[in-house]
């Protein structure tokens, strides 16, 4: 019997250590598979990053080519529409519009692919140049916009329902007020009053006017129509810049078309708005109008904060102060053909008359610097979504193409917040295109 | 009858369980200590993996404003100084208070490799992004701005970063490693404020290098830069070692939204 009992001791053992050592190997199999899918995690999650980045050089590369086009020649491309990449007017039948058929274009990089989105800064509100009147069009609460109003504004006087540092210092976790422009519209969210689901959920508080749907039918987001970065160069129909009315000529203007208002409007060169300008010439006609827009601008050669009407959707164009739903529907449906100057707001049903203009002209720009670039990188399973604002500044006869930032978005499923479909088969393979 | 074991036998069979028993716990022993240096090897990957991920990723956010009077936005790649004056004219130190971050000296690049040059860079870099990732639970959170600032503290807008190997605070003593520092919103002083947290306690060395169009510079200041607000380096350098390391490690970092180019260099760094 304790012989029988010494062989099953051997095997007994044989087998625990058998066991052990499979359980060891195994254990490390499986330690090794966990660190070799995380090692794929983390190169998808690079790869996706860097084709995101590429995705955007390839926009900067198209943006760069924007507005290349003169007058002469864009009519003989009959194929890109009246507007098509004019030097002096951005508009939606610029390449740069339809770059990545919003979002429905898949461009393929190997085994990596990204997909893109090209949008007018200037199509949005700039929470750093928008009157109090036109934030009054938000469905903001008044305490809203008092709080956005003291964030950008120096002085340490609050508004009745704004903030200042003596409100955000007293915070639990305290900080201080910017009493500058917002830099990012993220920015907001510092802001006393706004949350998350104020900036990126559809408003709640429809206490004023609500927002227009966009034109899928998306309800707008503040997140979507709010921008930091609208600006528009006062350039005529060639792209040259338009001369300053400060430096006219009397003599100049007493010769040409503005012969009945010249000493009118000498004497109101130095004004920096249009309203004040106009006001300023009560016997100014339409087509005087439409030409010294087209012709001189006021303020700077740079404006900050302007609407490009080429681009902006009604949701935008409506809270524009003193523009009624039915003018701002007007200048959209004027946009297949666009506007190539900005003298031809004139032209739109309802906006001709030269008092009313002086409400509205000079919320407008026609040639956009800054664009907002959306974007996708996928790799494998691994997407990352980006957004990156690019500016294309004309210097020394040439564009300089800038990235002026990079974000990386909130939200895993921007596709249906930016309105995407949530996949798309519409492949552009880039080694082909190259 | 049967006849019992032999002592011989006895004696064999015991050896050959012996033996066995021997070679089994030795190859267990051995892996079980290749298993304990794998998972070690793997940690310290990993390690080393999240801190360049770490670096990378907020350099690829590193921004600065493209407005002349925003003082809220800096690249400062040395030991920074608080209330620096920017120059009006002329190149850097021409303005008040800029003495401090005076360097102009661009030796044209270090010797990498050597564990001794790059090191003599600075091993502080302070600067401004936007669009880092915000926090799912606050993100998710229905509360109210002032509930939100108690639970996440702020969150939007520019983000302040420090990369460093000198933890700040009263809890700093004998803590080593590599930290990040990062204030929301970015204020126009870069030595202070925010939170800090460690990226990794055996960073043993750090420096930084900048590249400005020609060459790598060893400081970068933007605040010194004319014309305001200054400019990004195109790329980042950093060299470092972890503790038991017996070479530099070393890599390269593009920053997205800088606009220095090799036809475009920046000619004073600051």
């Amino acid at each position: 019997m304790r012989n029988r009992r010494q062989r099953g001791a051997v095997f007994v053992v044989t087998l625990a250590v058998l066991t052990v050592l499979v359980a060891v190997v195994a254990s490390a199999a499986v330690s090794e598979k966990v660190t070799i899918r995380e090692e794929i995690s983390r190169l998808e999650q690079r790869r996706a990053m860097v084709t995101a980045e590429a995705g955007i050089q390839r926009a900067a590369e198209v943006l760069a080519d924007e507005g290349t086009t003169t007058t002469t020649n864009v009519n003989s491309n009959a194929t890109l529409g009246s507007t098509a990449n004019q030097a002096g007017a951005t508009t939606l039948q610029d390449d740069w519009a339809t770059l990545g058929n919003s979002g429905n274009d898949r461009f393929v990089l190997r085994n990596s692919s990204f997909r893109l989105q090209i949008l007018d800064a200037a199509a949005r509100i700039n929470i750093n140049t928008a009157a109090q009147a036109q934030l009054q069009k938000l469905p903001l609460l008044p305490e809203q916009i008092d709080a956005i109003l003291d964030w950008r504004s120096a002085g340490e006087n609050a508004r009745p329902d704004g903030a200042k540092d003596s409100y955000y210092n007293g915070l639990p976790n305290p900080y201080d007020a910017s009493l500058q422009p917002f830099a990012t519209v993220s920015e907001l969210l510092d802001v006393r009053y706004f949350t998350p689901a104020d900036l990126y959920d559809p408003p709640q508080n429809q206490t004023s006017t609500p927002l227009v749907n966009f034109p899928d039918g998306r309800t707008p987001t503040f997140a979507e129509i709010f921008t930091t970065d609208s600006s528009s160069q006062n350039v005529n129909q060639q792209g040259n810049n338009k001369q300053n009315l400060r430096n006219v000529n009397l003599n100049q203007l007493r010769r040409g078309q503005f012969a009945s208002i010249a000493q009118q409007l000498f004497n109101a060169r130095n004004n920096t708005t249009w309203a004040a300008v106009i006001r300023a010439c009560p016997t100014m006609n339409t087509n005087q109008l439409r030409s010294l827009l087209n012709t001189y601008y006021v303020g700077n050669v740079n404006a900050t904060g302007k609407i490009n009407p080429n681009t902006a959707s009604a949701t935008v164009l409506q809270t524009i102060p003193n523009l009624t739903e039915d003018e701002a529907q007007s200048i959209v449906n004027q946009q297949s053909t666009g506007f190539t100057q900005l003298g031809d707001i004139l032209n739109v049903p309802g906006m001709t008359n030269v008092r009313a203009a002086a409400n509205f002209v000079d919320a407008f720009g026609i040639k956009s610097q800054n664009f907002i670039v959306r974007v996708i990188g996928t790799a494998g399973s691994t997407s990352v979504p980006l957004e990156a604002v690019v500016s294309v500044t004309p210097q020394n006869g040439t564009k300089t193409v800038k990235i002026l930032r990079m974000e990386r978005q909130p939200f895993s499923d921007m596709t249906g917040r930016w309105g995407w479909p949530s996949s798309t088969n519409n492949d552009v393979t880039l080694e082909a295109a190259f | 009858m049967r006849r019992g074991l032999t002592l011989l036998e006895l004696l064999i069979s015991l050896t050959v369980v012996v033996v066995v028993l021997a070679t089994a716990m030795r190859a267990l022993n051995s892996a079980l200590r290749f298993n304990s240096t794998m998972r070690s090897d793997r940690d310290k990957v990993a390690e080393r993996t999240h801190f360049e991920d770490t670096i990378i990723d907020l350099l690829h956010h590193a921004w600065v404003s493209s407005s002349t009077t925003d003082e809220n936005s800096y690249f400062v790649g040395e030991a920074p100084s608080a209330n620096v004056v920017r120059p009006t004219t002329g190149g850097a130190g021409a303005g008040a208070g800029a003495t401090t971050n005076n360097n102009t000296t661009n030796t044209g690049g270090v010797s990498i490799g050597s564990g001794t040059g790059a090191y003599s860079t600075p091993n502080v870099m302070v600067f401004t992004a936007t669009g880092l990732p915000l926090a799912p639970a606050y993100l998710a959170s229905n509360d109210d701005f002032e509930t939100q600032n108690q639970n996440f503290g702020p969150q939007g807008g520019p983000t302040e970063v420090e990369i460093s190997q000198s933890p700040v605070g009263s809890s700093a003593t004998g803590k080593t490693g590599l930290f990040l520092r990062t204030q929301v919103p970015a204020d126009n002083d870069p030595t202070q404020g925010g939170s800090e947290q460690l990226i990794t306690p055996n960073l043993s060395q750090i420096g930084f290098e900048f590249f400005d169009g020609a060459q790598w510079a060893q400081s970068w200041d933007s605040r010194l830069q004319t014309p305001a607000p200054g400019r990004l380096p195109a790329a980042v350098r950093v060299t470092y070692r972890f503790t038991g390391d017996t070479y530099d490690h070393v890599f390269v970092v593009r920053i997205p939204a800088s606009d220095v180019t090799y036809q475009d260099p920046v000619t004073v760094t600051g």
